[in-house]
């Protein structure tokens, strides 16, 4: 029997449920949730969670896919898949259209029948696919009394691989996704164990470089953001308006929450965005602390329920695979709901499968999918 | 899992996976950590946040109190006005400005300082929002006393007017122009300073409050108090009006305002027109009309006067200096707020002061030759009346024979009388007013060098030296004569009421009743032949002003022709003017029916000259109008202040006469 024929059998039956059901709750509220955001007679948005709905068939459908295909041609085509992100990325430069300042996007089809198409949203799952595919290929073992480890020498070859997407998105400027690249390469190279000297020089080089990029590699308006999560009073209306609303509106919502459809703060637009960076506000206010609670802990499932799928991955492709998706996933809502509640700045960070946008939905199917392949292969012998 | 199925190399990351569970779960509980502190322990705060957020108080203006006459017709009235407001912190200048100064009508000059206005006040909000976001932001006044017609198009253009909003706010209106400016006053916009005066809350930026007259004196009953509602605002500063915004408002959701109380004055305007219309030849004087036995003012009426319509919204500077250079003195109500030699008019209480201190009787007799010297002074009199007994120089207003009364009476008796009367004293009218001056021995002494000398007194005698007194003195002192002795202080409102809602002005709060100052004792006999003197000089052949009686009405009074201080050139009048301020005052002091008296009229015509040929025709002309006209039209109403009287009494030809 040759091993895909039997792949092919086993792998129905190791369909992953219960990732396969939190993925589709989460997916459901956030379609219910975009109604109500959307709900405000804004002509041009009301219809929104339609589109949304198509996004999410179409990632579904985009998903189904990519869990069908062995992770194991991935592993083998990753580095033509990183460089295929690389160029799309440099296209962004000659044919991104700005939004607020920044140019993400890539227009396919015309300016208003066709759908833009921001590459960096993928450049998070080919990021996950090729730092995987670095450590499967570098297994440094343990050796010696003291357990070994890699040095900063063999940390240089992932930091280039992370290093050339992360400085192309921050050019745009995409504040938010550089983050998660940042987030997804931390959490890949934490899988492996690095010799605590190392980890000290790095602090040593991260500082400086730190400083380097405030003074000329952030922009003003990034700037301003950080300065006004430190010291709230010097904001201008932008950002500080928008976090003090968004608080007011989780707030607001108490223990049980106004009620579906009836949350005054979206409603009378003090929201912003609240369709793509505010849509947890909106859920918070009209849910309470118990839908609150319950969509953190859908989230921190999933998320965890993606580290159980590394744990038991039957290589160290699908084991960093998992978990560079994984991360994604958790930085996503980490940082989204952070930012919304306080604890972190505003950046411009979606919450997975609640926000809306075809590309970000798209890319977290696409990265689920991921999952459940390497869920659905695990116990196969190959 | 099956470990057995993984390659061995794997197990490098296995350590990891315990930990970063652990991570996530310590992050995700930093999360919900601030989800309660929002939702639960910060929940009072952000709800009353939230609300805040979107339900803004707008002010209710209240409406002021209508003013009316003595039968209900309105003097002071409200007509429909609009306020356009602007919220410059969340306005288009680029888009909505330019509509909206065409909308209004602004032109260039004041489109362009408004503009600057709005982007001081947008940049100050914004600054003061970054500071605090709750910070509440400002609305702006762009455009006060817009019309109908105006409104009427910003309400079809609302749509492309974000952050644009109008009020209704009803402005002062005096149907009968200048005839009421001096009793009404006028109103006009309360300064900065009225402002921070004023208790918090009672007025605000943009109120308007009376300046004088009644509007001023009577302004705590007329003004009424604010109301406010609650309204849903959004981000974007437009207000939402559906049942279901609604619901988010707590209560209470409005306090309504309270509108202002009516004035129902004693005043009867059809009296003061027909003063004005008796006055037309003339430039300058004042008349008053009171009631006998109640002192309830019938008319006031000053000449020239102001359109205190003109005021409402703020005088332009040349209107204003049209007004302050007028030599007429148009802003001063010539019936109260200056007093003028009296002259003549004051003969009869220099004889019930003589009479009553018994320096004279009442057939006492002085011979007049025309020129009287006292002392090193020549006095002289209008005529040759020759030995005269007291009726008749009454009736001849012969001054020579009231020096000599003057002389033998001396100036502090007669002045002692003269304050019985009223004199001297402010009358207690609730309007501005002065009290005039009646000289005593002891005023003279501490206004003259210490010297006093006994020549005052017989100028005093004749309303003349320093005696000053206003019209309305003159007539109260004249009707306590003509109602045997009764001083009333004079009543020039004669109720309160609370606003009609359906036309029906009847719920009256507060009504006055007469006000009794004294009663002047004094031996019928004396005052009986007063009378009787008075009413010689308008029905004996002989009297002052005899020539201008009027058929069917027994009119008894007193003329008097004062002289007034000469000025010359270099005194700043315009010379060709002098002729006309060296002219002597002209009055008619005057109550009929003789024999039941009931109204008293003083006409007093600034520089008018000889008082029985200018000022008494003019009393005649007002006595005739009530009597022939007024009296019987109003025969038919009921007098009770309460009821709403028909206006267009004067088609009632029914009415008894």
């Amino acid at each position: 029997m040759s091993p895909h024929v039997g792949l092919r059998s086993r792998a129905r039956d190791n369909i992953d449920w219960p990732l396969l059901v939190v993925v589709s709750l989460i997916a459901l509220i956030g379609v219910v949730n975009l109604y109500s955001a959307t709900s405000v007679a804004r002509a041009g948005i009301a219809d929104l969670y339609v589109t949304q709905i198509y996004w999410l068939v179409a990632g579904g459908v985009a998903a189904t896919f990519v869990a069908s295909v062995d992770y194991r041609h991935f592993e083998r085509l990753a580095y033509f898949i990183y460089g295929g992100g690389i160029l799309l990325l440099l296209l962004v430069f000659i044919l991104g259209r700005d939004i607020h300042g920044a140019a993400r996007w890539i227009d396919i089809g015309g300016k208003d029948r066709g759908f833009r198409f921001q590459p960096s949203e993928f450049m998070k799952i080919i990021l996950a696919i090729s730092l995987a595919k670095y450590l499967h290929d570098d297994p440094k073992l343990p050796v010696g009394p003291g357990g070994g480890g890699r040095t900063l020498k063999d940390l240089i070859g992932p930091t280039i691989i992370a290093g050339i997407p992360f400085t192309l998105v921050a050019k745009q400027p995409d504040l938010g996704t550089g983050l998660i690249l940042l987030g997804i390469f931390v959490s890949i190279m934490a899988l492996a164990k690095i010799r605590w000297q190392s980890l000290l020089t790095l602090v040593g080089v991260a500082v400086p470089t730190g400083v380097f990029a405030w003074f000329y590699l952030l922009h003003d308006y990034q700037k301003r953001r950080f300065i006004s999560f430190i010291n709230p009073d010097l904001d201008i209306r932008g950002a500080n308006w928008h976090a003090h609303n968004a608080r007011v509106a989780i707030g607001d919502g108490g223990l049980f929450g106004a009620g579906y459809l009836k949350g005054t703060q979206n409603h009378y637009l003090f929201l912003p965005e609240q369709q793509t960076d505010f849509p947890f506000p909106v859920f918070a206010e009209e849910w309470g602390f118990v839908g609150a609670l319950l969509l953190v802990c859908l989230y921190a499932f999933l998320v965890i329920w993606g580290i159980r799928i590394a744990a038991s991955a039957r290589d160290r492709f699908g084991a960093a695979l998992a978990i560079g998706v994984t991360a994604m996933i958790f930085w996503h809502a980490f940082f989204n709901i952070g930012m919304v509640t306080g604890v972190l700045p505003v950046v411009g960070v979606t919450l997975p499968l609640f926000s809306y946008g075809g590309s970000s939905v798209t890319t977290i199917l696409i990265g689920i999918g991921l999952l459940m392949n390497v869920s659905m292969r695990r116990n196969v012998v190959g | 899992m099956n470990l057995l199925s993984q390659r061995p190399d794997v197990g490098e990351f296995r350590k990891r996976y315990p930990w970063m569970m652990l991570v996530v779960v310590a992050l995700m509980g930093v999360l919900v950590g601030q989800l309660v502190i929002l939702q639960i322990v910060g929940h009072n705060q952000n709800a009353g946040d939230a609300r805040s957020n979107i339900i803004h108080r707008t002010g209710l203006a209240t409406s002021r109190g209508l003013i009316r006459d003595r039968n209900g017709v309105v003097l002071a009235g409200s007509r429909e006005s609009w306020n356009v407001y602007v919220v410059p912190a969340r306005f288009d200048f680029d888009k909505t400005w330019p509509k909206l100064a065409e909308f209004l009508a602004l032109g260039p000059v004041d489109k362009g300082k408004i503009e600057l206005r709005l982007r001081q006040v947008r940049a100050d909000d914004l600054a003061a929002l970054r500071k605090d976001p709750r910070f509440r932001i400002r609305d702006v006044v762009v455009r006060e006393d817009v019309g109908r017609d105006v409104v009427g198009v910003l309400e079809t253009r609302q749509e492309e007017l974000p952050a644009v909003s109008w009020v209704s706010v009803p402005m002062r209106y005096y149907p009968s122009k200048e005839l009421g400016f001096h009793v009404l006053g006028y109103v006009n916009e309360a300064t900065k300073e009225d402002l921070a005066a004023a208790p918090s809350g009672t007025i605000q930026a943009g109120d308007r409050i009376g300046r004088s007259g009644v509007e001023k004196a009577w302004e705590s009953y007329l003004r009424g108090q604010r109301g406010w509602r609650k309204i849903i605002l959004d981000a974007r500063g437009n207000r939402r009006t559906t049942k279901e915004d609604l619901e988010h408002l707590d209560e209470p959701r409005e306090q309504p305002p309270v509108p202002g109380r009516d004035v129902r004055l004693t005043i009867d305007i059809d009296l003061v027109a027909a003063a004005k219309r008796a006055f037309a030849g003339q430039l300058s004087g004042g008349l008053v009309a009171l009631e006998v036995k109640t002192g309830r003012i019938l008319a006031l009426y000053s000449k020239p006067s102001v359109d205190p319509n003109e005021f409402v919204s703020g005088l332009t500077p040349k209107q204003a200096e049209a007004i302050l250079d007028n030599p007429l003195r148009p802003l001063i109500d010539k019936t109260l707020f200056d007093a003028f030699f009296p002259g003549s008019t004051m003969k009869p209480f220099t004889a019930l002061a003589a009479l009553r201190a018994h320096s004279i009787t009442t057939q006492t007799l002085y011979t007049c030759e025309h020129v009287f010297t006292y002392g090193k002074t020549r006095f002289k009199c209008e005529g040759l009346h020759g030995t005269t007994n007291l009726h008749d120089a009454i009736v001849h207003s012969c001054n020579i024979y009231f020096y000599q009364v003057g002389r033998d009476t001396g100036i502090d008796t007669m002045a002692a009388l003269d304050q019985e009367f009223g004199f001297g004293q402010r009358t207690g009218i609730g309007i501005q007013e002065v009290p005039g001056l009646v000289p005593t021995q002891a005023w003279y002494t501490q206004h003259y060098g210490g010297s006093y000398r006994k020549g005052f007194a017989l100028n005093a005698a004749i309303g003349q030296g320093n005696t000053k007194v206003t019209p309305v003195q003159l007539a109260l002192a004249y009707a306590a004569l003509a109602n045997g002795g009764d001083l009333y202080a004079p009543e020039l409102v004669r109720s309160i009421e609370t606003p009609s809602v359906d036309g029906q002005g009847d719920g009256v709060e507060m009504d006055f009743p007469p006000r009794l100052r004294r009663h002047i004792a004094l031996p019928t006999e004396y005052t009986r032949f007063m009378l009787d003197a008075l009413h010689g000089v308008v029905n004996d052949e002989t009297g002052t002003a005899f020539r201008e009686r009027v058929a069917g009405l027994d009119v008894a009074g007193k003329t008097g022709t004062a002289q007034v201080s000469k000025i010359g050139p270099g005194s700043g009048v315009d010379p060709h003017s002098l002729w006309y301020f060296n002219r002597d005052h002209a009055w008619f002091a005057g109550f009929a029916p003789f024999n039941d008296p009931e109204i008293v009229v003083v006409t007093f015509v600034e520089h008018g000259g000889g008082g029985g040929k200018n000022a008494a025709p003019i009393a005649m002309r007002v006595l005739q109008e009530y009597f022939l006209k007024i009296k019987p039209a109003r025969a038919g109403m009921p007098a009770s202040p309460g009821k709403q009287a028909p206006v267009a009494t004067k088609k009632d030809k029914g009415a008894p006469r």
